[in-house]
């Protein structure tokens, strides 16, 4: 067997649980140190990937994980977002008494988001989504002691528990109709003429891998994640998962050839719904937290975007890519910046931010509109790559509404940031500090120089290929 | 083989099991119904004829432990279908197979390690001598000057 | 596998699905709700066992042992939250212990 293939995930599983019965066997106030050995890992887990960007694009283990360039580079944006995510948590978790664990459920937890981006089997993708979730109820419901975690936690597992088994059936008729989980066989499985059943099974499946994505119609966990998890775990969790599950989807839907099974349409309808929903539910809140989470929804429909046009653009796949990157890096800063906040969470309360914590509030900025996709920042040249693949790939009205929704984003990432810089500060505004700082600034300058060095890494992603 | 043969050869041993079920059932019943005594009279109807009436409900709360033993056994118990699709094939997987199974016994030693480590396999609460140190400890922690950077 | 029994299995895996669904639908206790999930993972389970069947492939039987670790690991994990949701808010109503909206 080509052990070599998966030494990353072998490297970051073998960690995982080091980390695991290290911190069973470490006194509490240890527990920090293992933050050091996640880094440490997750490093060593990035350059064997990148090590295998020099390699030509292969399926191995008989044709259920794709070594592809979409796969590695989607693996290295998982890994990247781990490990900021693992620098946000020390101070965080300190007085936590599972603080050690935490570490070894984040790993496990980015080893599912690795699954899902090389999937290239049903099997494979089941499990790759089950993983995740698993782990990801954990990470949500960490703050056992705090009601609101829990609660979010278990909306997430019953979301997650639903369609997860809708995923299941689905898989379930896609083998009964083609008789083999392998997408190279289901490929050559499905010609001839528009088959209903087919398209119900991919339905289901895709439905089972829109919840990693938190895109409609299995969005509604992620803003009570994104409020009740413990920020650094929501800041995992709103994208971590979104990266394998954008690569995973795009794989899976274009093994169907779109005369035989529909799929386009129905990615479209699912971006139009996501985006459009997480927008209008982002509107009206006064909960910061709660707010990103909605957004976190909306990126998924734009995200969805990329997935319809595979297979008619080749930049549809670079495209995705760039804006998943750009999207962690923004996404990441806010949640920093939130975590750096000690998680406060009222808009209210960030009247006047500015004049207290003018770092923090800047963070914001930027990376808020890296969201909503202003130059000369990550999220622009994104944005601007999904709508111009979009318009090439024949679905100019995909990206119109795509637009009209950033210009109503606009309207409530200002609303925050209006109080940050116009409101009058009432009381100090206590911050975290230590490895969360400089995680936060970290996020925020991948954040502007995926804007600014745009241009080589899009011409290295240009060369991406996505198998089968 | 015609498919209707097939069909009472597949089911003849269903409606056997189920007349024997129902035969049991009704044979206990009946027995004890033909052969019981009867008390007519209002003492014997409650539940003692002698000693203390019953008090309270019967649903009482018992201890959340228990259901995290029973949780990890259920977790550990089912790993031995993995074992079980090794073991009937084990001659053909020959000693790749054997290492692969290894690596299983491994991993699932490693998570026992850590249940045990942590505690969750305390069937009962920790001995009260031990309560009583560890609380003597954790007092004596409190009055040092503190570790915990904080 | 002959045509008939195909369609016995797949019968019974789609009325457990519709049980299991109709009861995370309708009920709302949270404790049945996970009661339901179960009965639709083995739904899943038994359908795979079926078409597996259909193309004599060992795949269904592989994916079905699969899935009853993976039900017992997600059922591990929802009875935890279970166990720290009737902790923290005294009730297992999924409606009740709701306290974030919007």
């Amino acid at each position: 067997m080509p052990i070599g293939d998966v030494l990353p995930e072998i490297s970051v599983l073998v960690s995982a649980v080091v980390l695991l019965l290290a911190a069973s066997f470490m006194r509490q106030q240890d527990h920090w140190r293992l933050a050091i050995g996640a880094l440490a890992s997750l490093f060593a887990a990035a350059v064997l990937c990148a090590l295998q960007l020099g390699e030509p694009a292969r399926l191995t283990f008989a044709g259920v994980w794709a070594l592809d360039g979409a796969s590695i580079w989607a693996r290295l944006l998982i890994l990247a977002t781990t490990a900021i995510c693992v620098a946000l948590t020390p101070e965080w978790l300190r007085s936590d008494r599972r603080h050690g664990e935490y570490y070894a459920m984040l790993l496990l937890a980015a080893l599912g988001a690795m699954l899902l981006a090389g999937a290239a089997d049903l099997l494979q993708l089941v499990m790759a989504v089950l993983l995740s979730s698993v782990t990801g109820y954990t990470l949500a419901a960490y703050h056992r002691a705090w009601p609101l975690s829990v609660e979010a936690g278990m909306k997430y597992f019953l979301v997650g528990a639903l369609t997860n088994t809708l995923l299941m059936i689905g898989v379930t008729l896609l083998f009964g109709l083609f008789g083999s989980t392998d997408y190279a066989q289901i490929a050559k499985a499905a010609t001839g003429a528009p088959q209903i059943m087919a398209l119900i099974g991919l339905t289901l499946v895709v439905v089972g891998v829109a919840f990693k994505l938190a895109a409609v119609p299995a969005h509604t966990w992620m803003p009570d994640v994104s409020e009740g998890a413990p920020p650094p775990a929501a800041a995992f969790l709103t994208v971590a998962p979104k990266i394998g599950a954008a690569i995973a989807l795009a794989r899976l839907v274009t093994i169907f050839p779109a005369d035989v099974v529909a799929w386009r349409p129905l990615v479209a309808t699912l971006a139009v719904a996501t985006m459009t929903i997480g927008n209008l539910g982002a509107l009206g809140q006064s909960d910061v937290r709660r707010l990103l989470g909605w957004s976190s929804i909306s990126q998924s429909g734009y995200a969805l975007m990329a997935v319809t046009a595979v297979g008619l653009n080749a930049q549809a796949i670079p495209a995705l890519l760039f804006f998943l990157g750009a999207y962690a890096a923004a996404n990441l800063a806010a949640f920093a910046a939130v975590t750096q906040l000690r998680g406060r969470t009222n808009l209210a309360d960030y009247r006047g931010l500015a004049t207290a914590r003018p770092g923090i509030a800047a963070v914001l900025v930027v990376s808020f509109l890296s969201l909503v996709g202003i130059p000369p920042l990550g999220g622009f040249v994104g944005k601007l790559a999904l709508f111009v693949t979009t318009i090439e790939a024949g679905y100019a009205w995909l990206a119109v509404i795509a637009v009209i929704n950033t210009v109503v984003s606009l309207v409530y990432y200002l609303r925050v940031l209006g109080p940050v810089y116009f409101g009058d500060l009432d009381g100090p505004v206590p911050v975290l500090g230590g490895w969360a700082q400089k995680a936060l600034y970290l996020a925020t300058l991948l954040t502007i120089g995926l804007g600014i060095l745009a241009e080589p890494l899009w011409s290295e992603l240009g060369r991406v290929m996505l198998l089968p | 083989m015609e498919p209707a043969v097939q069909h009472t050869v597949v089911i003849w041993p269903l409606i056997l099991f189920l007349v024997a079920a129902l035969g049991l059932v009704t044979v206990m019943l009946g027995l004890s119904y033909v052969l019981g005594g009867r008390h007519d009279n209002r003492l014997g109807n409650q539940p003692y004829e002698s000693g203390i009436k019953p008090t309270g409900s019967a649903r009482t709360k018992f201890s959340a432990k228990f259901y995290l033993v029973a949780i990890i056994f259920v977790l550990f118990d089912l790993e031995i279908v993995f074992i079980f699709s090794w073991a009937i094939s084990a001659r053909d997987l020959g000693w790749v197979g054997y290492e692969a199974f290894l690596t299983f016994l491994f991993d699932l030693t490693l998570g026992f390690a850590y249940a045990w480590k942590i505690g969750a396999l305390d069937w009962s609460p920790r001995a009260p001598r031990q309560l009583r140190l560890d609380a003597i400890e954790s007092n004596q922690q409190r009055n040092l000057p503190s570790e915990q950077t904080s | 596998m002959n045509e008939l029994s195909m369609v016995y299995g797949m019968g019974l895996a789609a009325l457990l699905f519709l049980l299991g669904f109709i009861g995370v639908v309708i009920r709302r206790n949270t404790l049945f709700v996970l009661m339901c999930l179960e009965i639709m993972i083995n739904a899943a389970g038994l359908a795979f066992i079926v078409a597996g069947a259909r193309w004599s492939s060992p795949d269904g039987n592989t994916m079905f042992i699969l899935i009853i670790a993976v039900a017992a690991a997600e059922a591990a994990i929802g009875l935890g939250l279970l166990l720290q949701l009737q902790k923290r808010f005294r009730t297992i109503d999924i409606d009740a212990a709701s306290e974030m909206h919007g």
